[in-house]
């Protein structure tokens, strides 16, 4: 959309909120309009698909509930009579009352690609791809095939209540890259890679790290199943951020925290680590795939401590659930899409850096593993336990990596257990993450996890 | 919605006319929405109704030996935005270049699954959806206040209407109505000493699949053995899979199971399956012998569907039979590659019965049973997991005594290997296939 677009947008959409608000408490509307493209390759053929959606949001807030009405497409005369309909079904009550952000702001946002992904040709974008797969393929006689996907979406909302008329153009870019490669028993493996940066940048990636990909993808053959127990673990940044994610960050969703759900209410304002331990999460964390200049609320989006210097800090929060727990509110209220609703979800999550240096702490080992990446995992908000899985771990030795791999390592455990065992905190920051995030099962979301490497003690592995 | 479709539908038999493309196919998808979220003390936080439409068009375009093909969605209004988006896939087609094949032609279905639940559809026409959903709502929480010291934290009915139409440049005309309805309850026990909670789900076609009272009784049960259970512990041994966990262990949510995953043609095309038709799928069988189909025609099943995306008629297909490879799971493409049958959509996952009663095999002596996983996720290609066990039991001498937490890891290509499954069956959305399932050999890591 064009300026004037924009504004024609803004101005309409206000008329709808002051329909809903002749009946409402409050009201909001969201616009949003995805496009995307994709460029998959493996050995067998080249896929070049495009997708798109859109649609709008309005919510009409009752003094008890809220009314949610979504449409696909942008066609104004239908949505004004929706939103006339919602209006005659409210009647204003006084149960609960909204935590309204009522500072006033008419602004645009947009992510800064370094490289533009709509001033690259198609044909670049395709060479690209095939060029990589190729390389990767031809590693090794044992890469048996390998895909590679280069992906491009385009994120734009608008969003208008009384007090904040916002736009926010979000790009993004990705490339997968997943060796396979088969075992001398016939079991198949791959070796999944993921790289993110907001525009054409994401794909300038030097060839010794194609190399170092396939070469691990070749060790992967040979990883052993771990034997399970409990080990001195040195985890990667990305190791890490699942750890925040999966296993405390969705216990701090203020949705959760509400429905008596999290066991770290019990914990708010009390140590659970150790002081060199903080988690945050933030939206505004630039040109990662879980930012974005403001929430599905209109909230403008900042860092947010889950846990500062080992304590336990407030939840992260959408409007009704941070009103109804009186507690203050994080741009944190995210939507799957026009037909589902809010929820409190988290966006870029990591650890901050300590003062450890990662080498030292790897040389401090005397035996342990070395937690390269995981999967993903599941959160247990309300028993703190642990599950990660997915993981490759390698085995470490009077210091140093020795190059034995333990393939599709699980990991479990009780989250206070862990993050009181966590002995040693990076001095690196790095925020890989390039994935998805549900709420059980359902209502996906972009995020990212990471922060510093950490060094923990007594981790169960299986 | 009729205008974009017949400009759509227009537009590309212009451009096959033209010769810029050779096929064309196009679905159409409507979903209604009506969801209730109840949170904490029974409070209604929001009711919220939409309307999706989607319409997903792939297009062939001839690249001499090769074919070209482009999907995109059509979210333009106008004739000449919807030309532009049909001339940016052609374009995509040149650099998306595979081996020929074909799209369907025009076939009848020999018969169609019923998907939809009348009542749902008239609650849309009426506008009263949301009475139905008031109602079923206030039946749980009814129910489960009959439960001392059980709270119902939150609560989430989700019921959706949808129409599937498939149209292609080759006559394939098809369509079909469904109705869905998920519902999930956070519920919690407590006692003096602590709370625990779980989250139970159920997906059905029609609200009246849903049986209120023995669902909510069942789930209650489940959260006082959550609640009473102990922790887990290091075994080797004899696993029986039962309720959710047996379902999700052949059905997961996230992916099909890497049992099935190799049955696909697309992977056998990829050099990725281990699979060979007419050789075993595991190395030897010490027990029963696996035999699974993929079923899409189950009656008001929410994984059925009359036919696939590219208008295939949807088949039951054997997929293994006593532990042999059959035949392929394939779409119109693969199957083209692979000189065999598109077999339409993917469906639940049937299993044949197995040699022993479900009382049999709890007659084993020593042996952990898994009731429910925190999230099975297995490996889709090499088959291994590690899922952590929300609820077990551990069985020794005819007693159990519940417990949770710890990892059931392994591979399902090797378990396999040694399976009784159980004679009596289950039917829910995804699954028709036993009740229970036991494992020998198995590894539990405790905490």
């Amino acid at each position: 959309m064009n300026k004037k677009e924009i504004r024609e947008w803004k101005d309409f959409l206000l008329d709808i909120v002051k329909v809903l608000e002749q009946k409402a408490v409050y009201a909001d509307a969201l616009l949003l309009q995805t496009k995307e493209l994709r460029v998959l390759k493996d050995k067998t053929s080249v896929d070049v698909n495009s997708d798109a959606d859109k649609g709008i949001k309005i919510r009409a807030f009752d003094g008890e509930q809220f009314w949610e009405y979504g449409m696909s497409g942008f066609d104004k005369k239908k949505l004004m009579k929706q939103a006339k309909a919602l209006s005659l079904k409210i009647k204003k009550k006084d149960k609960v009352k909204l935590d309204i952000d009522k500072k006033r702001l008419d602004n645009d946002f947009a992510s800064k690609p370094k490289i533009p992904v709509e001033k690259v040709p198609l044909s670049k974008k395709v060479k690209f791809v095939e060029q990589l797969q190729t390389k990767l393929i031809k590693t090794d006689a044992k890469i048996i095939n390998a895909r590679v996907l280069y992906a491009e979406e385009s994120e734009f909302k608008i969003f208008v209540n009384k007090y904040k008329q916002l736009s926010q153009y979000l790009s993004k870019g990705l490339v997968i890259t997943m060796p396979y490669v088969q075992t001398d028993e016939g079991d198949i493996r791959y070796h999944y890679c993921s790289f993110f940066k907001p525009g054409y940048e994401v794909t300038s990636i030097p060839d010794k790290k194609i190399k170092k990909i396939a070469a691990f993808a070749i060790r992967i053959r040979d990883a052993k199943k771990i034997k399970p127990g409990k080990y001195l673990c040195l985890f990667t940044a990305k190791v890490s951020g699942l750890l925040a994610h999966e296993s405390f960050g969705h216990g701090l969703e203020s949705d959760t925290v509400y429905k008596g759900r999290a066991k770290a209410k019990e914990y708010i304002g009390k140590r659970m680590a150790a002081k060199n331990v903080s988690i945050v999460d933030n939206p505004a964390y630039p040109d990662r795939n879980g930012s974005f200049f403001f929430d599905d609320e209109g909230f403008i989006t900042g860092p947010t401590y889950l846990i500062k210097n080992g304590i336990v800090q407030d939840p992260i929060t959408e409007m009704y659930s941070a009103s109804r727990l009186g507690v203050r509110r994080s741009g944190n209220g995210r939507i799957e899409s026009f037909d589902h609703t809010l929820y409190a979800r988290m966006s870029n999550t990591y650890f901050m850096p300590g003062k450890d240096s990662p080498k030292d702490m790897l040389k401090s080992m005397k035996k342990g593993m070395y937690l390269h990446f995981f999967g993903g995992g599941m959160e247990d908000p309300k028993a703190w336990g642990v599950q990660i899985q997915g993981g490759v771990a390698e085995r470490v030795k009077d210091g140093k990596l020795t190059g034995e791999l333990f393939y599709e390592v699980g990991m479990t455990g009780f989250l206070p257990t862990i993050l009181s065992n966590i002995k040693k905190v990076g001095n690196k920051l790095d925020i890989p993450g390039t994935g998805h995030c549900g709420k059980g099962h359902k209502e996906w979301v972009s995020v990212s996890e990471g922060g510093s490497c950490l060094l923990i003690n007594d981790v169960d592995l299986s | 919605m009729e205008d974009i479709k017949k400009i759509t539908m227009a537009e590309l038999e212009k451009a096959r006319k033209q010769k810029k493309i050779q096929e064309w196919n196009m679905t159409v998808l409507t979903i209604n929405r009506a969801n209730q979220y109840i949170t904490k003390n029974f409070d209604t936080e929001s009711v919220l109704e939409s309307e999706r439409i989607e319409l997903h068009v792939k297009i062939h375009k001839n690249l001499g030996k090769h074919v070209g093909d482009s999907s995109f969605v059509v979210v333009e209004t106008s004739t000449p935005k919807i030309r532009k988006q049909i001339a940016e896939a052609i374009g995509l087609c040149r650099y998306s270049k595979k081996e020929k094949y074909s799209l369907p032609s025009k076939q009848k279905l020999k018969k169609k699954t019923a998907l939809a639940d009348k009542k749902i559809q008239q609650g849309f026409e009426k506008g009263d959806i949301h009475v139905k959903l008031k109602r079923m709502c206030d039946a749980i929480n009814k129910r489960v206040q009959k439960h001392k010291d059980i709270k119902l934290n939150g609560m989430e009915l989700l019921v959706g209407s949808s129409t599937k139409q498939v149209v292609n440049s080759k006559k394939v005309n098809l369509s079909q109505e469904k109705t869905s309805v998920y519902l999930e309850m956070v519920l919690t026990a407590s006692d003096k000493k602590r709370e625990m909670e779980c989250l139970p789900y159920i997906r059905v076609a029609r609200l009246s699949d849903i049986k209120v009272n023995e669902f909510v009784d069942e789930k209650v049960k489940l959260v006082k053995d959550i609640l009473d259970s102990g922790s887990s512990f290091n075994f080797t041994g004899q696993v029986l899979l039962s309720g959710g966990a047996v379902r999700e262990y052949f059905m997961p949510e996230l992916t099909l199971s890497p049992l099935f995953v190799h049955c696909g043609a697309r992977i056998k095309y990829m050099g990725l399956s281990r699979y060979q038709p007419g050789k075993k799928v595991a190395k030897q069988f010490k027990a029963d012998r696996i035999t699974a189909y993929t079923n899409p025609l189950l009656a008001y099943n929410t994984s059925s569907s009359n036919f696939d995306e590219d208008g295939v008629p949807s088949l039951r297909v054997k997929l293994i039979d006593k532990g042999i490879f059959k035949n392929y799971i394939a779409s119109k493409r693969f199957a083209d590659y692979m000189k065999t049958k598109p077999t339409g959509s993917i469906g639940s996952i049937e299993l044949s019965a197995g040699s022993k009663s479900v009382k049999q095999l709890y007659k084993n002596k020593n042996f952990v049973e898994i009731v429910e996983f925190s999230s099975f996720c297995p490996n889709s290609v090499s088959g291994d997991f590690s899922a952590e066990i929300r609820l077990g039991y551990i069985w020794k001498n005819g007693k159990k005594k519940a417990f949770r937490g710890g990892m059931f890891t392994g591979n399902v290509f090797k378990l396999i290997e040694d399976v009784y499954f159980s004679k009596e069956r289950m039917n829910v959305e995804g699954y028709y296939g036993p009740k229970a399932v036991m494992f020998n050999d198995c590894v539990i890591a405790g905490i």
